[in-house]
């Protein structure tokens, strides 16, 4: 086989490992990571209320940031979309639930500049999120 | 200019142009991910990047030579070739990671659409690679990158535990809570990658030869390439701890370059976010301007066509549409929508594999007696090039299947 040739089949099997059909079913290992990125999401969702409610960001970041996680957030929905064994049912009804949850609080961050009891409230219930994403991932 | 302040600007000059937006992606994530296990892979970095552009600044400064002129001579017509287009795909990727992540930054100015502030970006860094003169690119990307310098300044004010810090100087094993080995070890090839990418090389010889490098400057440039190097070095390592000691505790994995900003603003409120703002603006914008201005550099060398951004516009018109055409590649690119950060992990991984083809041409000519006469590298340079040659084939060997294994790093 030519050097050519080669290089082909290497960036298709790169091509190859980044896809994934939707009609696969979800492992454990994805259902893992999926929880894993949930409980980032969710701190740095934590982050950007607890920084914009300190006044330390400006409203035109916490809008481009706020966005920048909501793409992350369907991105996760759209990677959890796929069948499920039933031995991960329960988990992954779960991990979609979570990831709602953080989709509809990830939309009322930047809509509350002058209310920190509402940032403060949306900072918690992220918090629970992360918390739960987490216990999500150390399940046995 | 006096040179004392000629040598001062080259070395602002490299620091604030170091650090472009891989490094801030590999850096922070790599403190996220394993607290301060990698910063040796920062010193290892600094030592090739350093050792690398020196030789090629001082192959420009005596030979007039820059490197893809050396790739063709010394590697024939075929192979060349095939550099070529690899480190120009390379090239283009990283600039459109870097466009997205102007555009990303001119958002949080006005938040407005991300095509709309692509095009935007893409637009005023042409007219200024345009309008300004190889010096003052330098000057304005450069001096206006240093406000990255509030990483640093963050990195002290997290009250870091600094007997850990200095641990991760030494290569250690990533802990059992921490991610996987085959992780570890993407990071460790990521990272260092960020900080030898080829267009650096490229850039700084052929930038040796805009300033019209002879030998009386090879101090200067012994000076510019190790002292510079050394504190964008230093700066790495500022994110790498400002990514353990403020994003690994809190559980976040930086995965978009928004979230870079948090590690200035958290510990330095308002003042923190704005410099840094700025310090990455610059920086990645410089970036961009380095890879577009690289691409075209390669074209005109290896074709051998006239070349310079020291010319006018007008007297190099083939260089000027190639670096022009560089970014309008680039912005296509970008405008697909992909998140800059998952474009610049594959331009870095990718890069990786270039490396040894682009490398490997510099140490032979800097090591040929014949050709340089009294500045052929010394005994000491010459070992540490084979070394580090090595090392980069080692790293290029290991990349691909790394970033297969590891899911991009994410286990």
């Amino acid at each position: 086989m030519n050097l050519a040739a080669r290089i082909a089949l290497l960036l298709f099997a790169v091509a190859a490992a980044g896809c994934d059909s939707p009609n696969s079913e979800l492992d454990a290992r994805e259902l893992t990571s999926a929880a894993r990125s949930l409980a980032s999401l969710a701190a740095e969702a934590q982050l950007l209320a607890r920084e914009w409610s300190s006044g330390s960001v400006t409203l035109a970041f916490a809008l481009v940031h706020q966005d920048a996680l909501q793409q992350e957030s369907l991105k996760l929905a759209r990677q959890l979309a796929k069948p499920v064994p039933d031995d991960l049912r329960s988990a992954h009804e779960r991990a979609l639930a979570l990831n709602s949850r953080l989709q509809i609080g990830l939309g009322q961050i930047a809509k509350a500049p002058a209310q920190p009891a509402q940032l403060a409230r949306l900072e918690q219930d992220f918090k629970r999120v992360q918390a739960e994403a987490k216990s999500l991932e150390a399940r046995p | 200019m006096s040179s004392v302040l000629e040598l001062a600007l080259g070395i602002m000059t490299a620091l604030g142009g170091s650090v472009d937006i891989s490094q801030l992606v590999f850096a922070i994530g790599a403190g996220a991910k394993f607290e301060y296990l990698l910063l040796w892979v920062v010193v290892l970095g600094t030592i090739g990047i350093a050792l690398y552009s020196e030789m090629s600044g001082r192959i420009s400064a005596v030979l007039k030579e820059p490197t893809f002129e050396i790739v063709r001579t010394r590697l024939g017509w075929g192979p060349a070739f095939g550099i070529l287009v690899a480190s120009n795909i390379v090239n283009v990727l990283t600039c459109a990671a870097e466009l997205g992540g102007v555009a990303v930054i001119l958002q949080m100015l006005v938040p407005t659409n991300y095509r709309l502030m692509l095009l935007a970006g893409t637009t005023l860094l042409l007219v200024t690679v345009f309008v300004l003169r190889f010096k003052w690119i330098e000057r304005v990307f450069g001096l206006m990158g240093l406000g990255l310098i509030v990483y640093a300044v963050a990195a002290v004010s997290l009250e870091p535990d600094w007997s850990e810090v200095a641990r991760g100087l030494l290569p250690q094993l990533p802990a059992s809570a921490m991610p996987g080995t085959s992780v570890y070890f993407y990071y460790v090839v990521g990272l260092f990658s960020s900080m030898v990418m080829p267009y650096q090389v490229h850039f700084y010889s052929s930038g040796g030869i805009e300033d019209d490098w002879t030998p009386k400057d090879l101090p200067i440039n012994k000076v510019t390439a190790g002292v510079g190097y050394l504190l964008g070095g230093v700066l790495t390592m500022a994110l790498i701890v400002v990514g353990g000691a403020l994003y690994l505790p809190q559980g976040l994995d930086p995965q978009r370059l928004s979230s870079t900003i948090f590690g200035a603003s958290v510990p330095l409120g308002r003042v923190g976010f704005v410099l840094a703002l700025i310090g990455i603006f610059f920086a990645v914008g410089g970036a961009a301007v380095e890879t577009a201005l690289a691409t075209a550099y390669n074209f005109a060398q290896f074709f051998r066509f006239p070349w310079g951004k020291r010319l006018k516009p007008g007297e190099v018109p083939l260089f000027t549409l190639c670096w022009m055409g560089a970014f309008v590649l680039s912005l296509a690119i970008a405008s697909s929508g992909a998140n800059p950060v998952e474009i610049v992990e594959y331009s870095v991984v990718f890069a990786v594999v270039v490396l040894p083809l682009t490398y490997y041409p510099i140490l032979r000519l800097a090591d040929d007696k014949n050709m340089m006469g009294k500045h052929v590298n010394s005994p000491v340079i010459r070992v540490l090039g084979w070394v580090y040659l090595g090392l980069i084939c080692v790293a290029a060997a290991a990349a691909v299947p790394l970033m297969i294994i590891t899911h991009m790093g994410q286990g």
